[in-house]
């Protein structure tokens, strides 16, 4: 790593928003690839997810460095050459299934991945069968993930999966799971590839879904 | 022992002539369409009144609640403070916090653009206009304090008031999710005037409620989940700093009005607060969610049994929608087992049941009770 950005990284980890945006603002002007200055930050949102998995942060910190990644992201963004800006761990199409509204953990899904490198297309909550499928259809994404809170509409997953095989889309396409009611058996009787405990959980399966790590 | 005598025993930390059972309320009541399941699988006629629109929770009737042989009633301002403050065209509602409500499945819930402080700066807190007592409040409060004195004179009922003091969970509501738990990092002033506007609220009705129904009610309960299934939602620190006082303040204030028992709700892995919640005077907690993480019933009795009486724990997430009634009955068994042993547990499922249990499991659940919980256990 540059050592200009040396800092970086443990500023996003400190949760230091102001820090953070100098730091980047002042790699950008002396020069640094962007690209590092990304890598930079990446690493800083894996180290604040592996401080959530061992119980020394919180929600609360876990979404303010989203909410400090997602800002600097905006910064950087612009600096970006056209083939940088695509996501290079691949496409995920991401929602909470129908009748469901609970997104919260979808979206801190959707923070992690992106921080992660993944590029997200949010489809929102309470997503019909249709609306997957028309967005895989369309998106043609690596990964679909599912999320849903209640018990009564977690089998809106199977019929997504169902619906995705019976249309063709499923070759090559991988199907990702998450939820307080999901577990691991769940996931295999529905016919999913993965289940995500946790939003650093789903971020480990997705990328052993398309091959990054194993 | 006649039944407010069996949950008192069982709060009180001594054994009763058995466990006894809730059914009722908000947070161990049955969503409307499992209650019309279980009417119709009993026989009963009746018609479904809802007694919380969010939740769609229904009014048991008297008759299903001889049934199950049910020790509590319960009472709260609802339905009619509960009401839908504004309902709008399309079926949604605005509630009386001013937070929006959209149908999705089988319950209303916050749309992403709900939060009516969302963007709110500090200064406007004050200018919010909070829900103050509504207009039916005086007559709300009448109600209540027959009913109660009613139950508490007339039945043996234990009787359980939902309470109005409950503010995490509606400060969050305000401003939405994100904002919250980034705010008590960023901008915890606001997030502070939020809930001390919240906590004033509740606090101004129970000065008037409290007075008129103290003396009659035994349980009064509080709902904050201050966690989900596979831990806390926030550290303990943050929690001592920023909600605790306040719980305490609250806490403080309805015990200076009635001798109730403080019964607590809060959801998914909720054993991390115990201690701090045993320590501000909670007496009971609630649903005892054991799917979530830390939360075995065998090592929540050794540790804090001592001090805080279980009231729940049957598994709503797994047992009682996809076990068979067999199943249901280990599960009841397994719960007394572990959590009532010199008393301190009072069963139910974990949290209201959903229109996706079997009738059949629900009887199940409360006809296992009475089999498997006469004193002593074994």
């Amino acid at each position: 790593m540059d050592e200009r950005i040396c800092g970086l990284r443990d500023s996003l980890v400190d949760l230091d928003s102001e820090r953070v945006k100098e730091k980047v603002n002042s790699a950008l002007r002396k020069g640094i690839e962007p690209l590092e200055i990304v890598n930079s930050l990446a690493d800083g949102m894996r180290r604040v997810g592996e401080r959530y998995e061992a119980g020394d942060l919180f929600l609360p910190e876990l979404m303010m460095a989203g909410e400090i990644m997602k800002e600097a992201m905006a910064i950087i963004s612009p600096y970006l050459k056209g083939s940088e800006r695509v996501q290079r761990m691949g496409k995920v199409v991401l929602g909470t299934v129908e009748g469901d509204l609970h997104d919260i953990g979808k979206n801190i899904v959707k923070t992690m991945l992106t921080s992660a490198g993944f590029e997200v297309v949010d489809l929102g909550a309470d997503v019909s069968v249709k609306k997957f499928v028309e967005s895989v259809r369309k998106e043609e994404p690596k990964i679909v993930g599912m999320s849903a809170l209640l018990t009564s509409t977690m089998d809106g997953m199977k019929e997504v999966a169902d619906e995705l095989e019976k249309e063709g889309l499923r070759k090559g396409l991988k199907i990702l799971i998450g939820g307080a009611p999901i577990d691991e058996g769940f996931a295999e009787r529905i016919g999913a590839d993965a289940y995500g405990k946790d939003a650093m959980d789903a971020v480990r399966k997705a990328k052993i879904l398309v091959g990054a790590e194993s | 022992m006649n039944h407010r005598e069996r949950v008192l025993a069982a709060v009180e930390h001594e054994e009763p002539d058995r466990v006894p059972v809730d059914l009722g309320g908000t947070v161990a009541g049955i969503h409307k369409g499992a209650y019309e399941g279980l009417k119709r699988h009993l026989g009963f006629k009746s018609e479904t009144v809802l007694y919380d629109m969010m939740q769609q929770i229904a009014l048991v009737d008297e008759s299903v609640l001889k049934r199950l042989d049910v020790d509590t009633r319960h009472v709260s301002s609802s339905p009619l403070a509960k009401a839908p403050k504004k309902m709008l065209p399309d079926g949604s509602y605005i509630d009386s916090w001013g937070v929006k409500r959209v149908k999705a499945g089988y319950y209303y819930d916050m749309p992403s653009d709900g939060h009516p402080l969302r963007d709110a700066s500090v200064d406007e807190v004050d200018d919010y206009p909070w829900p103050g007592p509504h207009e039916d409040a005086q007559k709300v409060i009448e109600y209540m304090g027959k009913r109660v004195k009613y139950l508490h004179e007339k039945t043996d009922y234990a009787v359980v008031y939902s309470s109005s003091g409950s503010f995490f969970e509606k400060s969050w509501y305000l401003m939405g999710f994100q904002r919250f738990f980034t705010d008590l990092i960023r901008d915890p002033t606001f997030v502070c005037r939020v809930m001390d506007k919240v906590v004033d609220c509740g606090l101004k009705f129970e000065s008037e409620v409290l007075p008129e129904i103290g003396d009659y009610i035994d349980v009064v309960r509080f709902s904050d989940d201050l966690a989900m299934q596979s831990g806390p939602l926030l550290s303990l620190e943050m929690y001592r700093k920023y909600i605790k006082p306040r719980q305490r303040r609250v806490f403080q204030f309805v015990r200076s009005k009635t001798d109730a028992k403080i019964f607590y709700h809060c959801c998914g892995s909720a054993s991390y607060f115990f201690d701090d919640l045993a320590e501000i005077g909670v007496d009971i907690v609630n649903p005892v969610q054991v799917s979530a993480e830390n939360m075995d019933t065998k090592m929540l009795k050794e540790k804090f049994g001592d001090e805080l009486c279980f009231w729940g724990a049957i598994d709503t997430q797994r047992v009682l929608p996809h076990g068979s009634t067999k199943d249901v009955e280990e599960e009841v068994k397994r719960r007394i087992r572990d959590l009532a042993p010199n008393g301190g547990y009072v069963l139910c499922a974990v949290h209201n049941i959903q229109p996706d249990v079997p009738p059949e499991n629900i009887v199940a659940m409360y006809d296992a009770a009475k089999k498997w919980g006469i004193y002593p256990i074994t």
